[in-house]
């Protein structure tokens, strides 16, 4: 990785971590960039029914899953959201967690807005 | 070499996946923990790099799974989770995982790691020497097919099921097993020491002769001893001493060569007895034809408290269709089998009753 590369510190993905845990391989980068377009979406709307259905287990599952990928491709800010959601459904607190919901909603507004997938390819060219 | 990852979350399963295959590893992905059980029953995986969390078996399950099984290979397996904190790293440790990383890693990191893990897989290549070692004192010994193969499955069949007795249940866990998979067929290796007019001799040998061929047993034991003396820490080592000093005594004393009995007789040693004279009454040697299984059993049965130890005889009593199913797989098939126990309940459903 080049020392001069750089991330803008608002990007909610640290691209230049991104891409060292890619091994510099950008397509492999922007392959895992669009996987989490879709997965983190379908995460967040899987946590919103195991919350509905107040199964604090399967709720901890997701958000630890989710803690989990968010933390491989540098999104750190998500991966604070989500470990804070599964501490809460682990402790079965779950009043608080319409606003912790929110919080992460917010977080992965901020991803989709950045559009993610051309993020790498910026990262890689800096 | 093939690397079997475990990780329900394609993102990270990915990621993971392209790391490996860069490092120059052969991957193969699956998303839950039953899954890689059925995988690494194949006997193609020998390394695993497993999340914790995952649907219907998770990574901790897996481990346990792992460690319990009696396969023929051990399996070096690297936890990779978000579960942090040191309560985290002990329980996935003594789950039975060698190594414990926490998500975000970083690539080299996971390649060091995975280095570790291929320096102590190939310590099983110590395994291997220590059979061809047998295996070559053996080949002196012109009729006894299988007999260390068959030896070493009869051990493991009488111990596992000795481990699960309230007696033995302290005292015979799952490295004792592989221990003594491991080290049984050492038990002859004297008989390097044992002149060909004495071992090769076609009949009964004289009372002086016998005296000779007795002494194979203080012969590997002395070599095995001094083996022992410069690496005490080796368990193998003592363990194989053990067997080969003892396995000609018998439970009431009147055994060779020191006449022990009852425990002070080494487990081992009281095992291997067993399985040793199981296979020589059922195999042909130049002085005698095969005998049937029944006609062995009944034998063993009458040593019972005085050539051999009753729980031991009692072990062999209540699992002698694993006796038998053993005994047919290690004449007919191969030399070794890739999952004993998987493989020799095949056979039992198999076979005639």
């Amino acid at each position: 990785m080049s020392p001069e590369l750089s991330t803008p510190e608002s990007s909610p993905i640290d691209v230049r971590e991104l891409l060292e845990r890619c091994m510099g391989n950008i397509e492999l980068a922007e392959r895992v960039l669009a996987k989490v377009e879709s997965q983190f979406e379908a995460d967040i709307a899987e946590l919103e029914r195991a919350y509905a259905q107040r199964n604090g287990t399967l709720m901890a599952g997701i958000a630890h899953r989710l803690k989990g990928s968010s933390s491989n491709v540098a999104a750190h800010d998500l991966q604070r959201c989500a470990a804070e959601i599964e501490e809460l459904a682990r402790r079965e607190s779950l009043v608080e967690f319409p606003a912790q919901l929110e919080k992460l909603r917010g977080e992965w507004s901020r991803i989709k807005n950045a559009s993610i997938v051309p993020l790498a390819a910026s990262g890689k060219n800096a | 070499m093939r690397v079997l990852v475990a990780e329900d979350d394609a993102i990270s399963a990915e990621i993971l996946a392209n790391i490996l295959e860069k490092f120059g590893y052969e991957v193969t992905v699956v998303n839950d923990g039953q899954k890689a059980f059925e995988m690494i029953r194949t006997g193609r995986y020998r390394m695993v790099v497993s999340d914790w969390e995952m649907p219907n078996t998770n990574g901790l399950e897996l481990c346990r799974q792992i460690r319990a099984r009696q396969g023929s290979g051990y399996i070096y397996l690297i936890l990779l989770t978000s579960h942090g904190g040191v309560n985290n790293v002990v329980r996935g440790l003594n789950a039975g995982a060698d190594d414990f990383l926490t998500k975000p890693y970083q690539p080299e990191e996971l390649r060091v790691r995975l280095r570790t893990g291929e320096r102590i897989l190939s310590l099983e290549s110590r395994d291997i020497m220590i059979f061809a070692l047998a295996k070559l004192a053996e080949a002196r010994d012109q009729d006894t097919g299988l007999h260390l193969e068959r030896m070493r499955e009869y051990c493991r069949i009488l111990a596992t099921d000795l481990s699960e007795t309230e007696k033995y249940r302290d005292v015979i866990d799952g490295e004792y097993i592989q221990l003594l998979y491991l080290t049984s067929p050492l038990h002859d290796i004297g008989k390097v020491g044992v002149p060909d007019n004495v071992l090769l001799k076609p009949g009964r040998l004289t009372k002086e002769e016998f005296e000779i061929m007795k002494r194979h047993t203080i012969i590997g034991g002395n070599t095995l001893q001094a083996a022992a003396g410069m690496n005490p820490e080796a368990k193998f080592l003592s363990m194989a001493w053990d067997i080969a000093m003892t396995h000609h005594e018998r439970y009431d004393g009147t055994g060779y060569p020191r006449g022990l009995a009852g425990e002070a007789i080494p487990l081992s040693g009281r095992i291997t007895a067993l399985a040793d004279v199981y296979d020589a009454l059922t195999s042909d040697r130049v002085y005698k034809p095969a005998y049937s299984h029944e006609t062995s059993r009944a034998i063993i049965l009458e040593g019972r408290g005085t050539q051999f130890d009753p729980d031991v005889v009692d072990a062999f009593v209540r699992c002698e269709n694993l006796f038998l199913a053993a005994r047919r797989l290690l004449v007919e098939g191969s030399a070794e089998l890739e999952n004993p126990a998987d493989e020799l309940e095949e056979a039992l459903l198999a076979s005639p009753t």
